[in-house]
């Protein structure tokens, strides 16, 4: 996804606690989020889920599925 | 038994500045994710407030978690302090915190904030959907809430409304980016702003005649000169006059003269944490530091690295890796504390009429080189397998913060500074005077003193980089009890000045960058990682400082 980009959560593919976290932070089937900034070398993004603005690893973000808007 | 009320709720909700002011603590506050590593307790007219540790869920993701979890399911009552701003997602924890102890009731704190974007959040139908009482009050009013519940039981039970909606309750407001978050969440501008903030906090507090040098200069004659001149004029005896001139005014006045500039450098701190933008750079820098195998949390420990050692070790808590909670721990003392700029500036000052470029670069190289040592361990630990450390990080809005609040936070840390050397620095220096002014034989010259005989000793481990006054290395070896005695010995064993020569004053500097940091820190470590390894990268630091410095004296010997 590019910068400003949405979509509607698909899945979440992480388990254990940090799905857990994601799951705190908003990160839900059917909730659209958006991404918002690449940090350097495009290896974390951040993505507004509802009011939260997540700092997401990468290989972190890849694991979750989204329908573009 | 007493009854113990957990303010627990996610990580920068306001737990901490709740507790500060419902117990008239002074805890460490901050505008980040994971400022408080560990749980806080205070007693108050019968009541055990405790402050746990930010956590999203009960479940154990970081260690700070863990201890939360703990320490909430032996509450008598539980305070959810829950954040207006992101209440939506707070609210997961809430009902699970709820249906672990029905004795919970819900704060809800920056509301102005909420009302400042567009908000609003009704407490009587937030209360009703979630079937606990919520509250928006002043603190006051909460701990006389708090204080009813501990006399005459939970009995302000609220009955679940199953016809409110949340968004009947709640409503957050605009969520888009202000102008200052897409400028602060720009790697290129976060960075070079966070450079120039700290290039220009040197130059207002080292450059001559600039307020920090110049108050520095005001100090010294208040606290140091002109009281020493007085006392040299008072005082006959000359074990005494010695005494209290060079260990009580030399020392501990010599060491306080630098709280101007040490004050300067924690504003700029305290600012870029509290508006936010040291959060948006752990965002920024974690492309950077995931090369390392560290992600951009390692940002925030290395940053508070510039303020206190100890605090910046304690930050690691936040992280879900234990080896890179290791490895950040490991190089957090390369990079220069607070106490150690009278360090630089007692060894540069005769050197160099500015010192401002000279302690700049100290102060980025002990960055980089933190950054280096990190990068190198990483490479290995990859070879072994290791597993990286990954970032799932709330990330704080950016704002200019009310000045209230940094300004109380500035008075906290430069009282700490002053009680710091009005206290343990000045025992040190009582007992450095004493042991350099007394053997066996009773008193005698510093050179056949106690600390004579050691350091003598001592100096040859620092001949290679040209320094052979016992008097150095003795103040070195203090250092490791607290940084700020080694500019209060030098000042107190050499009161008519250093007069080294470049390269080893440069030298010496270097060895203070990469030496092992202080006892304070060697205890946060041994909290963190254990005493083994504590020692270990102890031992591998000195080492480190000792070749570095030794290199740094080759090669400004060879220009």
């Amino acid at each position: 996804m590019e910068v400003g980009g949405s979509g509607k959560i698909i899945s979440v593919g992480i388990d254990g606690a940090a799905g857990e976290r994601l799951n705190s932070l908003g990160f839900k089937k059917g909730r659209t989020v958006t991404a918002l900034a690449f940090s350097l070398f495009k290896g974390g993004v951040l993505v507004a889920a509802g009011y939260n603005r997540v700092a997401l690893r990468r290989s972190v973000a890849q694991k979750i599925t989204v329908e573009r808007l | 038994m007493s009854f113990t009320a957990v303010l627990a709720g996610n990580p920068n909700a306001g737990k901490t500045t709740l507790f500060n002011a419902l117990t008239k603590s002074r805890l460490k506050t901050g505008n980040f994710h994971g400022v408080t590593t560990t749980p806080a307790k205070k007693q108050v007219d019968g009541i055990v407030y405790l402050d746990v540790p930010g956590m999203y869920s009960l479940n154990s993701y970081t260690m700070e978690e863990v201890s939360a979890a703990e320490e909430v399911k032996r509450a008598n009552l539980i305070v959810n302090v829950v954040d207006a701003l992101t209440l939506e997602s707070s609210l997961n924890l809430t009902k699970k915190l709820i249906s672990l102890n029905p004795h919970t009731v819900v704060y809800v704190t920056k509301t102005a904030l909420l009302k400042k974007r567009g908000g609003r959040v009704d407490v009587s139908l937030l209360s009703k959907w979630l079937g606990a009482p919520v509250f928006c009050c002043p603190p006051g009013e909460l701990k006389n809430i708090i204080s009813s519940i501990s006399e005459h039981g939970f009995d302000i039970g609220v009955e679940k409304d199953g016809k409110i909606t949340l968004d009947k309750a709640y409503y957050g407001g605009n969520s888009n980016l202000s102008r200052a978050e897409r400028l602060f969440y720009n790697k290129f501008f976060a960075l070079s702003f966070f450079v120039f903030s700290l290039v220009f906090t040197f130059f207002i507090t080292f450059y001559p005649n600039m307020p920090g040098a110049l108050l520095k200069g005001l100090f010294s004659y208040v606290l140091q000169e002109k009281p020493a001149a007085w006392a040299a004029g008072v005082i006959q005896n000359e074990q005494l006059k010695s005494f209290v001139c060079e260990a009580l005014i030399g020392g501990v006045g010599g060491v306080l003269s630098f709280i101007p500039q040490i004050a300067l450098l924690y504003a700029v701190l305290i600012l870029l944490e509290e508006s936010g933008i040291t959060s948006a750079l752990t965002f920024v820098t974690d492309g950077l530091f995931e090369k390392f195998s560290l992600s951009g949390r390692a940002a925030f420990s290395l940053i508070s690295g510039f303020g206190c050692t100890a605090a910046a070790i304690a930050t690691t808590r936040g992280y879900s890796e234990d080896s890179a909670r290791r490895r950040t721990v490991s190089v957090l003392p390369f990079v220069p504390c607070g106490a150690k700029t009278p360090v630089f500036l007692t060894l540069l000052s005769p050197i160099f009429k500015n010192p401002f470029p000279a302690v700049c670069a100290l102060y980025f190289s002990g960055l980089a080189l933190a950054v280096a040592v990190s990068a190198i361990s990483a490479a290995i630990e990859k070879k072994k397998g290791g597993v990286r450390e990954q970032l799932i990080s709330e990330i704080t809005p950016i704002g200019l913060p009310e000045i209230k609040q940094p300004f109380k936070k500035l008075c906290f840390q430069v009282k700490e500074f002053i009680i710091k050397v009005a206290t343990f620095v000045l025992v040190f220096c009582v007992i450095s005077w004493l042991f350099s002014h007394l053997n066996f034989n009773g008193f005698c010259s510093p050179q056949q003193s106690f600390a004579g005989g050691i350091s003598r000793v001592l100096v040859y481990s620092f001949y290679p980089i040209g320094i052979t006054d016992w008097r150095i290395a003795y103040a070195a070896l203090t250092g490791f009890a607290a940084k700020e005695n080694v500019a209060a010995t030098i000042q107190l064993l050499i009161p008519e000045g250093l007069s080294l020569s470049l390269a080893s004053s440069v030298s010496l500097c270097v060895f203070f960058i990469a030496c092992p940091a202080c006892v304070s820190a060697f205890a946060a470590s041994v909290r963190e990682i254990g005493l083994k390894k504590t020692l270990k990268y102890n031992l591998l630091q000195l080492a480190l400082a000792f070749a570095l410095a030794c290199a740094t004296y080759f090669l400004l010997y060879l220009i």
